[in-house]
């Protein structure tokens, strides 16, 4: 078994969670003591369907414990007591995601280390590792998302001027009667996004990104240059409307972003994979675009 | 799985961890092959057996970040001779990288046990690597004044680094002027300023928080988190 105790014991404590929210007045006058053939009993009074409803909404960790859990559980019992599907719901449940991550399954699991149940907890780890972009540094100007997912800049004060990166995100007269004794725009709330929750952020020479979490990407960018054109979907604040990028889905998007060229994509399914079973994960190239001088 | 940006070429990793190159560069990573039209196949890499996580790119080289949390470079960060095929970092060896970043000449990296490692050159005096001088670095030199802090995020540009500890608080060090930190909070002539003669207006040489400032990252540093390789 690829789970240590611990893990085990986290499976038991999800168990125990569902039985307070299903709780059985036979099961609860017992006694104190939790045998594994009563969690297996309680499991079997929750509908099936309500159960792959709850399962949908669990981490792949929880899953793997909880799919560990279930297996120890089965080799206590004396006898499997319940007529539980087969596969079971948990089983049917990763398989589903493990499809979701174009991952090809046999008819048996593997355990262990190995086993497709760890690489879905480590693609889960590497999504979120891949989707953090709290903080880009740019030239001359930095971006940085809070723990609210708001999106503040602090910039050299010529960043703000009319043309520059900052001016669609400050306003070129920002801070004037104010601040304008500085020469440096201290890590400033920006006004026009205060109601975005911001996921990500990148930048570069001319331009930035900030992606929402609802997929949507605003940018700031030079004008005089080629990088003023806007990229489909994609919004400058103050400039034209905005748009959602695929649909009403929150589609988690990546912008990558280089000195001259500028690349945002549409990409694969979240870190609780929602999509369609056999769909497969999306690369949409919205704009590569080159600075006209350099 | 990602894309990574170089000045003349791109590179992806797909799901199935195999990393791709094209474009016109010298680090394409394809050997003698400089210019690809289509994505191709990185063979040196695939070599290794490895299924790889994440790539960066600079402006003349890149980077390509293995599942077992070893770091493959190659190209040049100078635009000199640099290898065209990939290598492995072996200042990096034996320590388990989670994050890679580059971008235009500077790279950082951030490790399993939170600590941060810059690499590059950048405006000749604007300290954003963090090691104290103005020096080029070619190989990963641990940031070591940030020795105190479990770093989770970073981001570096050529005239400055941020860096976001489990936390939350922000560390910037480099260019005032890309940290937006004014004379109002150190003015020039400050014992930090070294070359505040220089007509950037200053530097930050040791990292210092951002004030009024906190960041979301993810819990690097909380154990059970990271799964074992």
């Amino acid at each position: 078994m690829g789970f240590s105790d611990e893990e085990a014991v986290e499976g038991l404590a999800i168990t125990e969670e569902l039985r307070a929210v299903f709780q059985r007045p036979a099961a609860a006058s017992s006694t104190t003591a939790v045998t594994a053939a009563q969690s297996l009993e309680f499991l079997s009074v929750v509908p099936p369907e309500i159960l792959s409803i709850i399962l949908t909404q669990l981490g792949i960790r929880d899953l793997a414990c909880l799919a560990a859990t279930c297996r120890l559980l089965w080799c206590d019992a004396p006898t499997p007591p319940l007529a539980l599907p087969t596969p079971g719901l948990v089983e049917t449940e990763l398989r589903r995601r493990a499809e979701a991550s174009g991952l090809h399954i046999g008819a048996s699991l593997p355990e262990g280390a190995l086993s497709w149940v760890t690489y879905l907890m480590k693609r889960e780890f590497y999504d979120a590792l891949r989707r953090q972009a709290p903080l880009a540094a740019g030239y001359r100007h930095s971006l940085c998302v809070d723990m609210g997912s708001r999106l503040h800049l602090a910039c050299h004060r010529e960043e703000i001027k009319a043309g520059e990166v900052g001016e669609p995100l400050l306003g070129h007269d920002w801070g004037s009667d104010a601040g304008a004794s500085t020469v440096f725009v201290p890590p400033t709330l920006v006004p026009s996004m205060h109601d975005t929750r911001i996921v990500s952020v990148a930048s570069g020479d001319c331009h930035c990104l900030a992606l929402s979490a609802v997929g949507e990407v605003t940018r700031g960018a030079k004008t005089v240059t080629a990088c003023s054109t806007t990229p489909t979907g994609a919004r400058t604040p103050g400039r034209g409307g905005s748009r959602r990028w695929r649909g009403s889905r929150a589609s988690p998007l990546e912008g990558a972003i280089a000195r001259r060229w500028t690349i945002a994509d549409a990409s694969s399914p979240g870190v609780v994979p929602r999509v369609k079973r056999g769909s497969r994960p999306v690369w949409a190239m919205s704009s590569i675009q080159r600075r006209s001088a350099s | 799985m990602g894309v990574a940006l170089g000045l003349d070429f791109t590179l992806a990793v797909t799901d199935a961890g195999v990393v791709f190159s094209f474009g016109s560069s010298r680090a394409l990573g394809h050997g003698l092959s400089t210019s690809e039209v289509l994505p191709r196949r990185i063979e040196a890499l695939a070599e290794t057996g490895r299924r790889f996580v994440a790539v960066a790119a600079g402006n003349y080289y890149a980077l390509a970040l293995a599942e077992e949390r070893h770091l493959y470079e190659w190209g040049s960060i100078t635009n000199g001779h640099g290898p065209s095929t990939p290598q492995l970092v072996t200042a990096l060896a034996g320590i388990g990288v989670l994050l890679v970043y580059a971008q235009d000449c500077s790279s950082c990296a951030v490790t399993e046990n939170g600590e941060l490692y810059t690499w590059g050159w950048g405006y000749p005096t604007s300290f954003h690597l963090g090691h104290g001088d103005a020096a080029r670095q070619l190989t990963p030199k641990r940031v070591e004044a940030l020795s105190g802090v479990k770093v989770a995020a970073a981001s570096i540009s050529h005239s400055h680094t941020l860096a976001a500890g489990a936390d939350g608080v922000v560390w910037g060090f480099g260019q005032r002027a890309a940290l937006g930190l004014g004379e109002a909070d150190a003015p020039p002539g400050d014992s930090e300023d070294e070359d505040s003669e220089d007509e950037d207006a200053g530097c930050v040489v040791q990292p210092i928080p951002i004030p009024n400032l906190r960041v979301r990252t993810l819990p690097l540093a909380s154990e059970g988190w990271v799964p074992s390789i």
